[in-house]
């Protein structure tokens, strides 16, 4: 396992970028790296050699993912205790300036969004895009897509302060 | 406290500037700059190897479990598949080309004493035994999928065994269970698809206990969620015509016939389940529905024609 790990020679670095801004995931890329390789180590032992290295290395980034929200939605769920320290869910602060105790309700709540949502929220935060290149690059009119913004960081904001506000009312400032 | 740096589109800025000075606000609380400064200055670097192995072998066992989940999970839809109730309640399951396969007992418990021998890098992952407490050779034949989603939970928790169990307890006119199981899902954090799902358990719910408006409206956001996709038509079809919603049983109608032909396998799918469904009571037609079916016929495609026929 360690020989998939040492010097990346899969070159799973780079498709993990790639999925992670193709699908809009704001997740901390070297968590998701982390979990990919236990993926493939696991899966290639589990299940051989792919016949199609690129395809099949996808699928296993694409599981780790959908793995790691769902782990996340659960701790979320059991209000599962978060170290203050974390770094974990650093996109969320940096992308929102959320505190970091909030940031992992904010990449819950983020990644319930629409696809199309993250995509765009995620093209402005961390790919450093303006919304009128990201408007150019889809074609799309630039007014509709500043009424997507509005409805995805509100729908966050909704998502995220109800919440609080909820456990703030119940006396739980954890 | 606030300290915010123009560090990425000024609309985006603008936007959490104004929600931000609402007293009660979540946003541009903590310090953006450090944070954005990591963020935009990496992209995935090599591991290295002693840094990462301990962190490795935990993401392993993690690995391993989701494995073992995902046996369960496929025992569970078998049961579900193959239940005289339960395979006519579980077509939310079941997709155009048949869906899942059934996976025998055998090939089960074969699967979980195999990855319990799993070695991968080094590390050797027993876990057979906590199955072979959990689940004996002999059980497995016979224990119920809420069982199994019980077990399924404690190895890797998350919404798809709610609403697995959720399907079968309404299969089993245990509606009310379904419902609250469904019901927990929907106030978590569900993924786009699992609400869907949710929404469809809680349709079947509200069917089941002759609330078919309900049900209907539950449809309907099942398909906001999604868009228009077969099933979700199917189903939304069936609750108009029951519900004697003209208005949707001709929208859905119409859906259907633009997005599947005549011979896909869902019309015959979804004719055998609505029979089945009509058979074990979770549809009563009430004379008018029937009126409706008759008079909307001839305006239906053949997808909408053939679940008329079956409901009458």
């Amino acid at each position: 396992m360690l020989r998939i790990a040492d010097g990346d020679p899969l070159e799973i670095g780079p498709r993990i970028d790639a999925l992670l801004e193709e699908d809009g995931y704001l997740l901390a890329a070297d968590r998701v790296h982390l979990r990919t390789l236990a993926t493939v180590a696991y899966a290639a032992c589990a299940h051989g050699a792919p016949l199609e290295i690129g395809p099949w290395l996808r699928t296993r980034i694409s599981e780790s993912v959908e793995h790691l929200l769902a782990e996340d939605r659960e701790a979320e769920r059991s209000a599962d205790p978060l170290a203050a320290s974390s770094t974990r869910f650093e996109p969320m602060v940096a992308a929102f300036g959320v505190e970091p105790g909030l940031a992992r309700r904010a990449s819950v709540a983020f990644h319930s969004l629409p696809a199309a949502q993250r995509k765009l929220v995620r093209g402005l935060v961390q790919d450093g895009q303006s919304l009128a290149e990201i408007a150019a690059k889809l074609g799309r009119p630039l007014g509709e897509l500043r009424s997507e913004l509005r409805a995805a960081v509100e729908s966050l904001e909704r998502a995220v302060g109800t919440r609080l506000a909820e456990r703030l009312e119940g006396g739980d400032r954890g | 406290m606030v300290d915010v740096e123009q560090l990425v589109d000024p609309e985006l800025e603008g936007l959490l500037r104004e929600l931000a000075s609402r007293p009660r606000s979540v946003f541009l609380r903590s310090s953006r700059k450090d944070a954005m400064r990591v963020l935009r200055s990496r992209t995935t670097e090599p591991l290295s190897g002693m840094a990462v192995s301990d962190a490795l072998e935990r993401e392993l066992v993690t690995v391993h479990r989701a494995e073992l989940a995902e046996i369960l999970e496929a025992a569970c839809r078998t049961k579900l598949l193959e239940g005289e109730r339960e395979k006519f309640f579980n077509s939310p399951y079941v997709g155009p080309g048949g869906g899942y396969k059934s996976t025998p007992a055998g090939v089960t418990r074969a699967r979980l004493e195999r990855s319990g021998r799993m070695e991968v890098g080094g590390t050797q992952i027993r876990t057979v035994s906590f199955f072979g407490r959990a689940i004996p050779s002999d059980l497995l034949a016979t224990i119920t999928v809420p069982e199994l989603a019980a077990i399924g939970h404690r190895v890797q928790p998350r919404d798809t065994w709610r609403l697995l169990a959720a399907f079968s307890y309404n299969s089993n006119k245990l509606s009310g269970s379904g419902r609250v199981l469904a019901m927990a899902v929907m106030t978590g954090w569900p993924s786009a698809v699992d609400a869907i799902r949710a929404l469809e358990a809680l349709a079947l719910s509200e069917a089941t206990e002759g609330h078919v408006t309900r049900a209907l409206e539950y449809q309907e956001q099942a398909l906001a969620i999604r868009g228009p996709y077969p099933l979700g038509e199917v189903n939304r079809l069936r609750c108009a015509l029951v519900a004697v919603d003209e208005r949707r049983a001709i929208d859905a109608a119409s859906r259907l016939e633009e997005m599947i032909p005549p011979e896909h396998p869902l019309v015959a799918n979804s004719c055998a389940a609505t029979v089945g469904q009509r058979r074990m009571g979770v549809f009563e037609l009430s004379p008018n529905a029937v009126r409706l079916a008759l008079k909307l016929e001839s305006r239906m495609g053949e997808a909408a024609r053939e679940i008329s026929r079956a409901l009458h």
